[in-house]
């Protein structure tokens, strides 16, 4: 028997597996990998000498080099937007990317209404596609959780020193909180730049509308750590996997695995559901290689297999028809700005795909919303030119001079709580999920209004508005209560009416604040895995 | 419907690539560029409706302009079989280092940027007015 099972290698899962790394622990786990790509030989993916041509992207292109494979995919899974009926993001489209989100529509059957859900099945889950904004949770991000900043802060600074964060302590700093171990911010691109120093200038005009800008927080190696090497401008976060600069959970698990012998992974291992006695818990799986169920015992169950993943598991077990979990998103929408001195400028091929600057707005209803600003070298320009509504040609002349004097605004509002937003666990096996679609507009509205004073120019028309689950931010489904009724769980993350079973991640999220919760979910899976080392084993 | 099955087919491929490519660069494409789009097709395999493609066989034999008649078909309809065949060559020929400089602007051109920009404005015009007399003429979409 294992002391803990823990179900899920994402950023929740693996932060537990950390803690309890003293303890008899087994991870089971689907886990995907892109490991056809990468070097075989070694087992640590920080340090693997990838089979992928390395060097900068556009330096590539300029190559002889054949980058067919990279870029459109021996199978041309890069054209799959052309074909397929629904379109997935860039970056999960991309060849070497599609371990990301391999079979999940097979393994987890959902209907949807109003609703884009996505769940992988992935060594390391969804962060295998993050942006990796790394950000502590504030009083005002947890006032609808039971618990407290004083609760999470020593984890968090942990992770730092795990994760490496780079960032830096500037206006934000009131909602990012400590400065604790940042490493130097990285360089921005040439439009964030233009950007960031028009704001310093105006800063008044900003602050009287509520808005801050501030360098963003990036669990990205700014400075070499250990077999992780230093974030070195490729541009190929759209294309490249693993990269070891940026943060992945996989990284964490295997040096886990390296280290502790009492850790054991099982790939190839599908949950379906558990059973609990007085003194342990029974996991049943569905052993993928071999087509078989098998279980395994724990005397705890520390249930990470994301928000969608563990809520699902536990209305298998649980058999109780009809019942429909709430379930948090966050509304988003993208705004293009563009600024016309810019215009003709060569791009510079050492830009990053990642986050520029941040952005954060307090509403006049006293509403956080978060943004991320993004330059557009990152992805190929025929991804772009059939979004606008222009033929072909003019298009291509467009995207081609606009590139270095465009950005993209990503901006995510707090959830929404309501009766309409819901999963349920259908009789023949399907998670029914339900949202409506929330359509905002008053920060998008106060943001294209503040950047036209510095140059930055947009229209409403332009905003763009995902439908409602790409942000992939799931939360909220079994919510961590200080009086918790059936199908919520207690400040410890212990699920209501059971003794021994642990929810992790997302689904013990009391609420969904607009900042990106990786880091919290890491955060609060060692907070509870604490608890469990101390109380339960 | 009592069509000859063969009439409603598209051209071959390779012959269709070649045309759209040309229509779109005005230059001859590279072998890759011709295989990998047969080879696209082949793994999508699009299920074509008898009309749609009855129109683009029409279109591909009249030698119409393929990108005057793409533009509005998308905007009668995103996804149509022409804009995904066209797309789909705009992908293959933007990852081939000959095409770098057609989608991306690598030295400074602030002079010719406003002129080219305009060019494309008018050009818009031009293609939409032509794409939408090809459309009613050939009775298309």
């Amino acid at each position: 028997m294992f002391d803990v099972v823990i179900v899920g290698s994402g950023p929740s899962g693996v932060f537990a597996a950390k803690e309890l790394r003293d303890k008899k622990v087994l991870i089971l786990d689907v886990g995907h990998s892109p490991d056809h790509y990468l070097d075989r030989n070694s087992d640590n993916s920080a340090e693997r000498t990838d089979l992928i041509p390395s060097g900068n992207l556009y330096e590539l292109r300029k190559s002889d080099q054949d980058l067919f494979d990279i870029l459109i995919g021996k199978n041309f899974e890069n054209l799959g937007n052309i074909f397929n009926e629904i379109p997935v993001s860039l970056k999960l489209k991309a060849p070497l990317m599609t371990y990301i989100l391999k079979d999940w529509q097979k393994l987890f059957p959902i209907t949807c209404c109003g609703f884009d859900a996505v769940q992988s099945f992935a060594k390391g889950g969804l962060a295998n596609a993050w942006g990796a904004g790394a950000y502590r949770f504030d009083e005002f991000d947890l006032k609808d959780f039971p618990i407290h900043v004083s609760d999470l802060s020593r984890y968090y600074d942990e992770i730092t020193d795990e994760i490496g964060i780079s960032g830096a302590a500037d206006d934000l700093s009131f909602s990012f909180g400590s400065d604790y171990g940042l490493q130097p911010p990285l360089e921005m691109a040439g439009i964030a730049k233009d950007l960031f120093s028009r704001y310093q200038r105006k800063k008044e005009i900003f602050e009287k509308a509520g808005i801050k800008i501030g360098k963003p927080r990036l669990a990205v190696a700014s400075r070499k750590m250990e077999a992780r090497s230093a974030y070195a401008y490729e541009n190929l976060e759209f294309f490249k996997p693993h990269m070891s600069s940026i943060y992945n959970p996989v990284f964490t698990l295997e040096k886990l695995l390296r280290t502790h012998s009492n850790i054991a992974y099982r790939s190839g291992a599908l949950v379906t559901r558990y059973l609990e006695s007085s003194e342990s818990v029974r996991v049943e799986f569905m052993d993928l290689d071999r087509n078989t169920v098998d279980s395994a015992v724990g005397r705890t169950l520390f249930l990470a297999a994301g928000a969608l993943g563990s809520s699902k598991i536990v209305l298998a077990s649980t058999k109780k028809p009809g019942i429909r979990l709430p379930l948090l998103d966050n509304p988003m929408a993208c705004v293009p700005f563009f600024c016309p001195r810019r215009l003709g400028l060569p791009i510079d091929p050492y830009d990053s795909s990642l986050g520029q600057l941040n952005l954060v707005h307090e509403t006049q209803n006293r509403e956080r919303v978060q943004a991320t600003f993004y330059g557009t070298n990152g992805p190929l320009r025929s991804d772009i030119i059939f979004e606008t509504p222009l033929p072909f040609g003019p298009a291509r002349i467009l995207t081609k001079y606009l590139a270095s004097a465009m950005g993209l605004m990503m901006i995510f509002y707090p959830a929404r709580k309501s009766k309409s937003n819901y999963i349920a666990l259908r009789p023949d096996g399907k998670l029914e999920m339900n949202h409506r679609d929330e359509r905002l507009g008053d920060a998008e509205a106060t943001l294209v209004k503040i950047f036209k004073k510095i140059g930055f120019y947009s229209h409403m028309s332009l905003c763009q508005y995902p439908k409602m689950g790409s942000s992939l931010h799931f939360a909220g489904l079994l919510p961590m209560k200080d009086e918790p009724k059936e199908f919520e769980t207690n400040k410890t993350g212990q699920l209501f009416g059971h003794q021994h079973v642990y929810i992790g991640d997302g689904a013990a999220f009391s609420d969904l604040p607009a900042k990106n919760l990786t880091m919290t979910l890491m955060a609060n899976s060692m907070r509870i895995a604490s608890h469990i080392k101390k109380n339960d084993l | 419907m009592t069509r000859n099955k063969m009439e409603v087919l598209p051209p071959d491929s390779i012959d269709q690539a070649r045309r759209i490519y040309l229509a779109l660069f005005d230059d001859e494409p590279s072998e890759n560029v011709l295989n990998r789009y047969a080879g696209a097709l082949k793994t999508y395999n699009p299920a074509l409706s008898i009309e749609d493609s009855m129109v683009l066989n029409r279109i591909f034999e009249k030698k119409l302009d393929l990108e005057a008649v793409e533009y509005i078909w998308r905007l009668k309809r995103r996804k149509n079989p022409l804009s995904q065949r066209v797309q789909t060559i705009s992908f293959l020929a933007e990852i081939e280092n000959r095409n770098l400089n057609k989608y991306v602007n690598l030295s400074d051109s602030r002079i010719e940027v406003l002129f080219r920009m305009s060019l494309s404005v008018a050009r818009t015009g031009y293609l939409y007015i032509k794409g939408s007399y090809l459309v009613w003429r050939h009775s298309l979409v």
